[in-house]
């Protein structure tokens, strides 16, 4: 545990030195992705399911990006089985940057779809796939140690319901943090 | 992946080539946005939707919105009732136009018309289900609230008229029965969205 400590830090910094010597980052023509395990909590049971959620999005300026990101649920947290038994889901929108120098505050509303489906509620029942329209709102930040990588943090707010074999409500928070991968591909 | 590169490039391409809006010169712009509709006051609940649109700039006073929505609305945890609008609004700007570092708010007033499609479904037994093509009227306000030169958040409240019959949910004694309704009682909703627009090309310069 302490190895992988120390080479995480030893890239951080040599990431954070490497900054300086680099060009800006934050312009028209940036390109960044990330994959990475996001929980997510419903906000009216308290069921957790965790997703894995990926991004691409280009910054048009340096204050606009555009982004589409999805989230494909691989697992619940907890003992006891959910009430949801998928809840794949994808957005796409803009978000709006607050920019200063490699730091990156950002929010945005994006509306999606989810495609979900409940566990029935007797074993003779055939659970049925809905497709939800569903609202979101995401705040983040994105630390930008290189031309190449950076670290973020998200959360995303979600608001929909799910009508199909009985109602349950979407509303749900999630969270994703982890490292993602960068490019400017404009000059 | 390829074509959101090149969606982002073509993007890219139309921002850095071309100057931005000055006062009195508004007319040509095109944008592309996201949205998503809250739906109030319906008979049949409240319910969220997801769309897009693109708008087209007449002139200093008048834009257009062409918008495609779907929501979903929870009837009573009984009945799925499905909306599918396409149409298109002109927005009228009462006040005249200035740069974006005069003025952030630019309220409206808009009317227009779309093409609607509703599916009711029961929740308990999806093989009971009607469907219905019909056309509406949408009148409201609103305002773009500018975030960049280029992009604004935009809030509307607008109350839609169906100019078709809709279809109604009745209790049975062994259920709930969906069928046309006999007469067109100019029912409709109150949708408040809330969208991001993007100014992405001049279409013509006058």
């Amino acid at each position: 545990m302490e190895k992988i400590k120390m080479i995480f830090f030893t890239i951080f910094f040599a990431s954070c030195s490497l900054t300086g010597q680099t060009q800006e980052v934050l312009r028209t023509g940036l390109i960044r992705a990330q994959l990475t395990l996001s929980p997510g909590t419903f906000l009216n049971t308290d069921e957790s399911l965790v997703y894995l959620h990926g991004t691409l999005e280009a910054y048009t300026d340096s204050k606009i990006s555009l982004t589409g990101e999805g989230f494909l649920q691989v697992g619940q947290l907890g003992s006891e089985q959910s009430s949801i038994s998928q809840n794949h889901s994808v957005f796409f929108g803009f978000h709006y940057h607050f920019t200063r120098s490699n730091h990156d505050l950002y929010m945005g509303i994006q509306p999606g779809l989810s495609f979900t489906r409940l566990n029935p509620q007797e074993e003779t029942m055939e659970a049925q796939t809905g497709y939800n329209p569903v609202f979101s709102a995401a705040v983040g930040y994105n630390y930008y140690v290189g031309r190449f990588f950076h670290f973020f943090v998200q959360s995303r707010l979600i608001l929909g319901n799910h009508m199909v074999d009985r109602p349950y409500n979407l509303a749900e928070l999630r969270l994703s943090a982890g490292l993602g991968f960068n490019l400017n591909v404009l000059r | 992946m390829r074509v959101f590169l090149f969606c982002i490039l073509v993007f890219s391409s139309f921002s850095m080539a071309q100057e931005l809006e000055s006062a009195g010169s508004n007319s040509g712009w095109f944008s592309l946005g996201v949205r998503s509709t809250v739906n109030l006051f319906d008979h049949d609940g409240t319910g969220i939707g997801s769309g897009g649109q693109f708008r087209i700039r007449l002139n200093d006073r008048l834009n257009t919105d062409w918008f495609a929505d779907y929501i979903t609305i929870n009837s009573n945890d009984e009945i799925r009732s499905e909306y599918l609008h396409i149409g298109w609004s002109v927005l009228f700007y009462p006040l005249p136009p200035k740069s974006y570092a005069e003025r952030r708010i630019q309220p409206y007033i808009l009317a227009g018309h779309c093409f609607d499609y509703n599916k009711k479904t029961l929740i308990a037994d999806p093989s009971v289900q009607a469907d219905r093509w019909g056309s509406a009227v949408q009148s409201g306000l609103g305002f773009h609230f500018f975030l960049s030169e280029r992009i604004d958040l935009s809030l509307t409240s607008q109350y839609m008229i169906h100019l078709t019959k809709a279809i109604d949910g009745h209790s049975h004694g062994n259920g709930i029965e969906l069928h046309a309704s006999e007469h067109s009682g100019l029912e409709g909703h109150l949708l408040t969205t809330v969208s991001l627009n993007y100014k992405i090309c001049r279409l013509w310069k006058r």
